[in-house]
């Protein structure tokens, strides 16, 4: 699967980032059957956790992948923006897994900044406001089989 | 109901009371751990807020609650009611001053000693330090950099193949651990490596081969693939079409590395608390205000009790009077207490 995000990080985390707070951000994918005579049944929901962060020193940013633990380094925000916001070939699930004629399959996709991986000091103040709670609203596309 | 289940519930009502206010006294203690940077209740911090601040509102609630109560009986006229009201009136007051004056000066202390305490003249070290650091290693780069340009020089006027087949000795016979044929687009031509079971190669990144439009060189210092710092060097090939780049990557002494990498995680970890500074002080506030608030509602709504037990005897003797100037001889009063107030009570 491929996917593309365009993250509009507010002046208050570009604040934040650029004062060595890593920001987590949490893409949460779930696909969806859609069944005729009975509700929408959930098949996999998978959870991506993605940390930016800026090395004041080597003036670098750092996109580490938390599932995986691989770094990448970048010397432009706007490059490591574009990375994360790349999803290539993205194994989604197993192609027998799905059944051709049942129904059409839809994926849910969301992504949100996560303000429980923020330091504490920082968690209720993000709470309270909007400039923090950075989340798209669930973008969904169809799934061909 | 008979005295028994009266004392029973009584005991019951103290009991939970008093378990629910050491549980919020606990977790108040949890708040300000969470606080001092430790991993125990971190992820409850956010949690524990919330809890806190519901108990907030239900003991204001619990208090309008009585309050209301209190005013409907001195409207009723009820015996003791107006005692009641003048008793925890005092009480509040006795309560509640001291505990605000305690208060106002912490708040102070809170704001001005995390002043003091945050000089910008340690960052400033540190990134002196850091800068320390890297001159240290400038000699070892100006070595790295003359062998890959050694190398670049025999191998400038060979083809693709015949740099394959050369590759592995030129390795050998330098420092490197690592040596690279690059297209300028990024492309690997031929590839060699200290570690064989290195299967991907450590690729220079869009920006650094985007310098190579002005410039002949690249020199710096590059963190390789959780390993930390190794010197990274690549040199464009003085040939004339295509255009072909070297990269050789060389290691630096252990202890080198270690120090530059713990002087890079320390200046992060010291940036971010200065940014962190202003929230700090805000959560600290915040958390002060809640123990202030809870102290002051928990002894408001004790006052009602403690006032209602002193009065009881009192109001009792008054209704017992008045039924006696009414013309009720019978009525009976209970004899709990032998203190002054009990004192009255056999004798009436």
């Amino acid at each position: 699967m491929n996917a593309k995000f365009d993250y509009g990080l507010t002046e208050v985390t570009l604040d934040a980032l650029q004062n060595g707070v890593p920001l987590t951000m949490e893409l949460t994918i779930r696909l969806e059957q859609n069944r005729r005579f009975l509700w929408d049944k959930e098949i996999t929901t998978l959870k991506q956790r993605y940390e930016l962060r800026y090395h004041a020193l080597r003036r670098q940013y750092v996109v580490k992948y938390l599932n995986t633990d691989i770094e990448e380094f970048f010397l432009n925000l706007n490059d490591a923006l574009n990375r994360l916001g790349n999803l290539t070939d993205f194994p989604l699930i197993d192609k027998h897994l799905i059944k051709k004629n049942r129904g059409s399959y839809w994926v849910y996709m969301q992504i949100y900044l996560d303000i429980e991986s923020l330091p504490v000091p920082l968690r209720p103040i993000a709470y309270l406001s909007s400039q923090w709670r950075l989340s798209s609203s669930w973008y969904l596309c169809p799934l061909k089989p | 109901m008979s005295f028994e289940t009266v004392n029973i519930k009584k005991k019951l009502t103290i009991g939970i009371t008093v378990t629910l206010f050491v549980a919020l006294l606990v977790s108040l203690l949890m708040i300000v751990d969470a606080l001092q940077n430790s991993e125990r209740f971190e992820h409850w911090y956010s949690g524990l807020l919330l809890i806190n601040g519901l108990a907030l509102l239900a003991l204001l609630a619990l208090i309008a609650l009585k309050l209301h109560q209190l005013f409907y009986q001195v409207r009723q006229e009820r015996a003791g009611a107006r005692l009641t009201v003048k008793l925890v009136s005092l009480l509040v007051l006795l309560s509640t001053v001291p505990v605000s004056v305690v208060y106002y000066f912490s708040l102070g202390f809170l704001h001005q000693r995390l002043d003091n305490w945050f000089s910008v003249d340690i960052e400033h070290a540190l990134r002196d330090a850091f800068d320390l650091g890297q001159a240290a290693l400038e000699t070892p780069r100006r070595e790295a950099l003359k062998q890959t340009t050694a190398i670049a020089n025999q191998i400038a006027y060979l083809s693709d193949n015949e740099v394959a087949l050369q590759l592995n000795e030129l390795r050998r016979e330098s420092d490197a651990f690592e040596l690279t044929l690059l297209a300028s687009n990024g492309r690997i031509i031929a590839h060699n490596s200290t570690y064989i079971d290195h299967l991907l190669p450590n690729l220079p990144n869009k920006e650094i081969l985007l310098q190579f439009k002005h410039s002949n060189h690249y020199v710096n210092l590059d963190p390789i693939a959780n390993q930390g710092l190794h010197i990274r060097i690549i040199i464009k090939l003085s040939n004339t079409q295509p255009v072909r780049l070297l990269q050789a990557i060389f290691p630096i002494p252990a202890y080198l590395r270690e120090l530059t990498t713990n002087i890079e995680a320390t200046h992060a970890k010291y940036q971010e608390r200065t940014y962190l500074h202003g929230p700090l002080k805000i959560s600290f506030t915040l958390v002060l205000s809640l123990v202030l608030f809870l102290c002051i509602f928990s002894a408001v709504w004790m006052a009602f009790f403690v006032a209602r037990r002193i009065v009881a005897p009192l109001s009792d003797l008054a209704d017992g009077t008045r039924a006696v100037a009414k013309g009720h001889y019978e009525k009976q009063l209970p004899v709990k207490r032998l203190d002054d107030l009990g004192f009255f009570s056999p004798i009436f």
